[in-house]
């Protein structure tokens, strides 16, 4: 069932190009424009590349969740499926398998387009960076259901936008933490989205970063909290 | 001899509140299989949400719901139920041949595809997107979904809206062949025609309540009125036919019978013209209905 669900949700996913093109090359493009070119040499060039591959992990969590679920719930196929003999858990488990073959195509083309610039990463730091990756998303992915339980269906695109640009840009996602403004540099290490990105470049300095993967937990079980109330505001409004 | 047939749907006492509104107010019904429900009721008066509370998509304030002894929100129950929702909205992206086998794959004894397709007269749709069909092939496609998981129970609701008179016509000969494989069919629906040619039973409700419970026939009797309207001068200051109002014009009155009416009305003598008798639309006639049984009450109370 969970196969099922997971194969049709890629097969409509695939056929809505207004998602697929921003969520798995605008990555790809802001690297291209901003990341590659500024660089620097090879240790150097690796970082940016990590971090334009949080910020696409961070987008596949933002519109695959947030978005795709303001966009069920507002859909009167929903109630249609709420009775179809398929639980939650099949669905999301499902949804969750979807987003990570579209994080891994956004990253496959930030791999290609790294590459085109010359900045490759071995195999043990491609692994070490996908573990990070894996285990920071986590807060994201429940800040994006979250997002999809509270958003209106036509709003949620806007509100995914305005969190999740802002965030990138000051977590420093997009640039060096030293070229970040000075007031901004002062809280930007306390965001998710700057832990997200010290614990890519961790892994891609060999590195476990402990502190950051405990500071990103706290953010999950906010994340998480924040998600069971909004699901339950959601259902006892829709359902009960 | 008569075959005893199962019983398929029971809800005891539901009731349903938004806020201080009752949507739903102590509803009993209980369904065997192959028969044909219709609930009837002008909009707003509970149909939707009944349908929800024995769907499962909605937990009643009070009350319960079995489906062939299950909760309907159990995955047992589920297995056994439905469903065309008053709002059809497909996934647009996926072509109906997609569709159809995808809901199909739910179900431990799906319908076959090519049944499914000409049951529900969806040749020529099966290669479309499902956002590129109209209203009426839409729905079509839904009703057809609402039966892949060959169900024991489906509830339609609104399921013929939209769609030409010779569509129409041929899906409720599918939806009378499901009934006829012993599947119980709740319909809701504004339709007095379709009721007529569908249903084994009908059930009026208005604020949540059942209003009314009998056959097709005896209940387009009684909800069957018609809208006698026409031009002439009042007579002596008042109307020219008891209970006539002035609507643009013309009086207008809801009558029972509307050939006696307009024998009434030649008798009196009342000059007239450009009289029309057309149907009555199903909220007048409830409501009149409604209006009916609340001054009976009263009688029955004084």
């Amino acid at each position: 069932m969970i196969l099922l669900h997971f194969r049709f949700i890629l097969l409509q996913l695939f056929r809505i190009p207004a998602f697929l093109v921003p969520t798995v090359l605008f990555p790809t493009m802001l690297y291209l424009f901003f990341g590659g070119p500024n660089g620097g040499d090879l240790i150097d060039a690796q970082f940016p590349l990590g971090s334009f591959c949080v910020f696409a992990v961070m987008g596949v969590a933002f519109y695959q969740f947030g978005v795709g679920i303001a966009d069920d719930r507002g859909s009167p196929w929903e109630s249609f499926m709420r009775v179809l003999p398929v639980t939650l858990f099949q669905r999301f488990t499902a949804r969750i398998m979807a987003a990570g073959v579209i994080a891994g195509l956004a990253i496959l083309c930030l791999g290609i387009a790294g590459w085109s610039y010359g900045v490759t990463f071995s195999f043990g730091t491609w692994f070490g960076v996908g573990l990070a990756l894996l285990a920071g998303t986590i807060p994201f992915c429940l800040f994006g259901v979250a997002l999809g339980y509270l958003a209106p269906q036509k709003a949620a695109v806007p509100i995914a936008n305005l969190i999740y640009l802002p965030l990138s840009f000051l977590g420093s996602v997009w640039s060096h933490p030293d070229s970040l403004p000075e007031g901004v540099a002062a809280f930007s290490p306390y965001l998710p989205s700057r832990m997200f990105a010290e614990l890519v470049w961790a892994a891609i300095d060999g590195r476990f970063n402990l502190p950051q993967l405990g500071w990103l937990a706290l953010y999950a079980v906010a994340a998480f909290g924040l998600c069971v109330w909004a699901y339950r505001r959601h259902e006892s409004r829709a359902y009960t | 001899m008569t075959q005893s047939r199962r019983t398929v749907l029971e809800a005891e006492n539901l009731a349903k509140h938004f806020g201080k509104t009752a949507a739903v107010n102590d509803v009993s019904l209980s369904t065997k299989e192959g028969e044909i429900l219709a609930i009837l009721g002008p909009n707003g008066a509970g149909k939707t949400t009944l349908t929800e509370l024995l769907t499962g998509l909605r937990q009643p304030d009070k009350g319960t719901v079995r489906v062939l002894g299950d909760p309907p929100s159990s995955m047992r129950a589920r297995n056994r139920i439905g469903l065309t929702p008053q709002n059809v909205a497909l996934p647009k992206t996926l072509k109906v041949k997609e569709l159809l086998p995808y809901v199909a794959a739910h179900f431990d004894t799906p319908l076959p595809v090519d049944l499914a397709k000409s049951w529900f007269l969806l040749d020529g749709l099966m290669d479309r997107n499902a956002g590129d069909l109209s209203g009426g092939q839409m729905r079509r496609v839904a009703l057809a979904a609402a039966f892949m998981g060959q169900p024991k129970l489906a509830f339609l609701d609104e399921p013929t809206t939209g769609l030409d008179i010779q569509a129409k016509r041929a899906l409720w000969k599918s939806i009378r062949a499901a009934a006829h494989r012993n599947v119980q069919i709740t319909l809701t629906t504004h339709d007095l025609d379709e009721v007529q040619e569908l249903a084994d039973r009908v059930i009026v409700i208005n604020r949540g309540r059942i209003l009314l419970e009998d056959s097709p026939d005896r209940v387009r009797r009684r909800l069957g009125h018609r809208r006698l309207s026409f031009r002439s001068a009042p007579v002596n200051g008042d109307a020219p036919f008891p209970g006539a109002v002035q609507e643009a014009g013309r009086w207008v009155v809801d009558v029972a019978d509307g050939d006696q009416a307009v024998r009434d009305l030649v008798r009196s003598g009342v000059a007239f013209e450009d009289l029309e008798l057309a149907p009555a639309s199903l909220e007048d006639a409830i409501l009149a209905e409604l209006e009916r049984s609340e001054q009976a009450d009263k009688g029955t109370v004084s």
